[in-house]
């Protein structure tokens, strides 16, 4: 099945190939594709993609890479008046998301 | 990120679980101690366990101790996985990868991989935390670990790697990807790696956000049939239920397009947004109510069946909305900014049916 795909050019990701060591995590830890390796560097080849979970961040050793994270859920946006978005699954509160 | 990593920071999360007792007599006898041993298939009260939380029923306490566990007959060259405690994460790992293996099991408070990965308590400093207290370096002859891709949004790799030694990998999406992802030299291919979301795992979730939704509103459906009874300077129970159950069709015609129909539709449905999606589909199916409900022959039907519509459009709209948090392609910055075009039409939406509405039992009193 296609990949079901939603807003473009939005995502918060900001990547510095200067500081890209060519270690290849970001390709392997993303989810939806958006890193591929171009010769010894890796490049952003689907920002539209990105989903904002911050994997790529997470592992990448040398701080090429940053993005702003957070939930990609409404209810949660909605619930947090202005404060952090927290996911609600692990409260008592939550929704049917997150199963 | 990972200088202040404190993983017991999820809000709110349960510390009382009681845990679900996992394997029987025969445990794993091995350096570290007798481990408690599963299997791959299923018993009876894995499947009604399934079930039960499938339903939303104790979601949240559906948990197994953490700690380390034998899957099949593991030995000392076999594979170590790593699992959430959310006993369905567990179950679904052992069924589907199928092969003897350890099975790291870390506390994420009962949550499943992905949230608790967003959350925090997916991460490397508790897998750290486990692989010493379970001794794992005593139970395997070898130094890797194979984590979901999906654990990836909260895990260091490289920090399991200085502080234990062990090389953790992130394996595919599915477990049932783990046997060909080993075959494969512990590499994904591009669709190990993707997540998919088919249309029942689609139905699943929706399902609950249904029943949620449909919670939300019964009350005030309940206190708006009681006001509408007032007919005439007079109690008319006929004419107040009628009406409720009028607009409460609208309502629920709403909710179940934001909801079942359109998680079913997903795919198809034109739009970026959500609730653009959802909103064309609550005013599709509504006008398809109202025809076969023949409302053109109703009493004042140039009020009803305008405020009809929109109800169900923004009620359809807001639930489609709330579906974000559902699915793993959306983005917060993508959801802000829908949140921050959309909600006004809801509301506005919402609004002027609720205006509708009351002019209609206005009418009726004059
Ligand atoms: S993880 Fe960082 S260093 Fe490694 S390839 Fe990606 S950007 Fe480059
Ligand atoms: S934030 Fe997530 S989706 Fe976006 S590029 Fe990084 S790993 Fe991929």
């Amino acid at each position: 099945m296609k990949q079901l795909r939603y807003v473009e050019n939005i995502a918060a990701l900001k990547y510095n190939q200067n500081k890209c060591t060519g270690c290849e995590m970001c390709v392997k830890v993303c989810p939806r594709n958006v890193f591929v390796m171009e010769g010894k560097k890796a490049k952003v080849a689907d920002h539209g993609a990105c989903i904002e979970c911050g994997a790529c961040m997470v592992n990448c050793a040398y701080g090429a890479i940053n993005v702003e994270t957070g939930p990609g859920c409404a209810a949660a946006i909605l619930g947090s008046k202005g404060g952090k978005a927290e996911c609600g699954c692990g409260d008592d509160k939550n929704t049917g998301c997150c199963g | 990120m990972s200088e202040n990593k404190d993983c017991c920071c999820g809000p709110a999360a349960k510390n009382d679980i009681k845990y679900i007792k996992i394997g029987c007599c025969c445990g794993a006898i091995t350096k570290a101690g007798v481990l408690p041993r599963a299997g791959f298939n299923w018993n009876l009260s894995d499947r009604l366990g399934e079930i039960g939380v499938r339903l939303g029923f104790k979601r949240m306490e559906y948990a197994i101790a953490p700690g380390l566990y034998a899957v099949g007959k593991p030995d000392e060259n076999s594979p170590v996985l790593v699992s959430a405690n959310y006993k369905l994460s567990f179950d679904v790992l052992r069924r589907d990868a199928k092969i003897d293996a350890w099975v790291l099991v870390i506390d994420t408070k009962g949550v499943n991989v992905w949230c608790s990965a967003g959350k925090g308590t997916f991460c490397d400093a508790e897998i750290i935390k486990r692989i010493k207290e379970t001794k794992l370096d005593t139970v395997v002859a070898h130094k890797n670990i194979i984590l979901p891709l999906l654990s990836a949004p909260g895990v260091a790799a490289h920090e399991i790697r200085k502080q234990t030694g062990f090389k953790a990998v992130f394996g595919p999406v599915e477990a049932r990807d783990i046997k060909k992802f080993i075959d494969n030299g512990m590499e994904n291919d591009t669709a190990m790696k993707t997540v998919e979301f088919p249309l029942w795992r689609r139905v699943e979730v929706s399902w609950l956000e249904m029943l949620t939704a449909i919670d939300k509103a019964f009350w005030p459906f309940v206190i708006f049939a009681v006001i509408s009874m007032i007919e005439n300077n007079r109690f008319d129970f006929y004419a107040g239920f009628y009406r409720a159950f009028f607009y409460g069709g609208a309502a629920l015609t709403g909710i179940v397009s934001g909801s079942v129909i359109f998680s079913m539709l997903l795919p198809y449905l034109p739009g970026r947004y959500f609730s653009v999606k959802g909103g064309l589909l609550g005013f599709v199916t509504a006008g398809a109510v109202l025809f076969a409900a023949d409302a053109a022959s109703m009493p004042s039907h140039m009020i009803k069946i305008p405020a009809f519509l929109l109800l169900s459009a923004s009620l359809s709209a807001f639930t489609a909305m709330n579906f974000t948090g559902c699915t793993t392609f959306t983005s917060i910055s993508g959801v802000k900014k829908e949140i921050k075009e959309s909600l006004p039409f809801i509301i506005a939406g919402g609004a002027v049916a609720a205006a509708l509405m009351i002019t209609e039992i206005i009418m009726r009193w004059l």
